[in-house]
């Protein structure tokens, strides 16, 4: 753990000296995980790409200021969901210029995403469908803490937290997830069963 | 599902990239970015220097006048 902070401690002095092979490391690290994030969030990946390509360039922009024991996980993460917390407000207010609509954390997108698509397996699709249903405040902790990895420390200083206040919306989250995947199998059964009514029906 | 059985799907779950072509444009922004920031810090300290130097040229001379000024002031008295 020691080492991993002196490590980082190392990579965020390079990186304030401009250290371009710093950068690199950092870059290679951090930018899948960031892209799953803001793509799992946004549910576009043209936004992602646009919101990843912000977040490296603030870094870049802000390297030489950083504190000299920044956590470089927390950081990026805390500048890519504030980014994406911009774009909501941007998109809201075009919505409400179109048609007039309340503005509002946007709605999951219908049909099936490319992430979906690209899913691996019938159990990893029902989690990103149950994912992509839940309220943005409780796919985020879930995305910080179980599918990106962060310490709750982290997730609780890139959601701005206490330590208590994660713990609770975390537990919150699972339990939604839960629910809106035992929904998920539900809504399944009942379209199977529909299905099969319908093919007699037709026979 | 148990609340750890959830927590292993997700840990799981696919982690996407960009394309190759994202990635490398992106990459190829910010090195760009990050060797003009060092540009421009390694100008700002040059001129830093270049400020310094007279002014450490003006003090020390302003030091010798003094020095001289008292000594003849210490001979006519």
């Amino acid at each position: 753990m020691n080492v991993e902070r002196d490590t980082e401690r190392c990579m965020v002095a390079r990186l304030k000296a401009g250290n371009a092979a710093a950068f690199e490391a950092v870059y290679d690290e951090y930018r899948p995980r960031l892209f799953t994030f803001l793509a799992r969030l946004s549910r576009r990946r043209d936004v992602a790409e646009d919101l990843l390509d912000e977040t490296w360039l603030r870094l870049v922009a802000t390297a030489p200021r950083l504190a000299d024991d920044t956590c470089l996980a927390a950081w990026l993460f805390t500048v890519a969901r504030n980014l994406f917390a911009s774009w909501c407000r941007r998109r809201a207010l075009d919505d409400t210029r179109i048609s007039d609509a309340p503005a509002s954390w946007p709605a999951p997108a219908p049909g099936e995403s490319p992430f979906e698509a690209a899913s691996r397996n019938e159990t990893e699709r029902r989690i990103e469908r149950a994912l992509a249903r839940l309220l943005v405040r409780d796919r985020e902790v879930l995305l910080l803490v179980a599918v990106s990895g962060l310490t709750p420390a982290e997730a609780a200083a890139v959601l701005g937290l206490p330590a208590e206040a994660l713990r609770k919306r975390l537990q919150r989250a699972r339990e939604r997830l839960a629910l809106e995947m035992s929904a998920d199998t539900a809504r399944a059964v009942v379209e199977s069963g529909f299905s099969r009514v319908e093919g007699r029906v037709r026979r | 599902m148990t609340v750890d059985a959830m927590d292993d799907e997700l840990r799981a779950l696919t982690v996407h990239d960009v394309s190759p072509a994202a990635a490398e444009r992106i990459r190829s922004r910010c090195l760009a970015a990050l060797s003009a920031h060092a540009e421009a810090t390694a100008r700002r300290r040059v001129a830093r220097t270049t400020w310094l130097e007279p002014l450490a040229a003006i003090g020390v001379s302003l030091l010798y006048l003094v020095a001289a000024v008292r000594a003849s002031m210490a001979l006519l008295q």
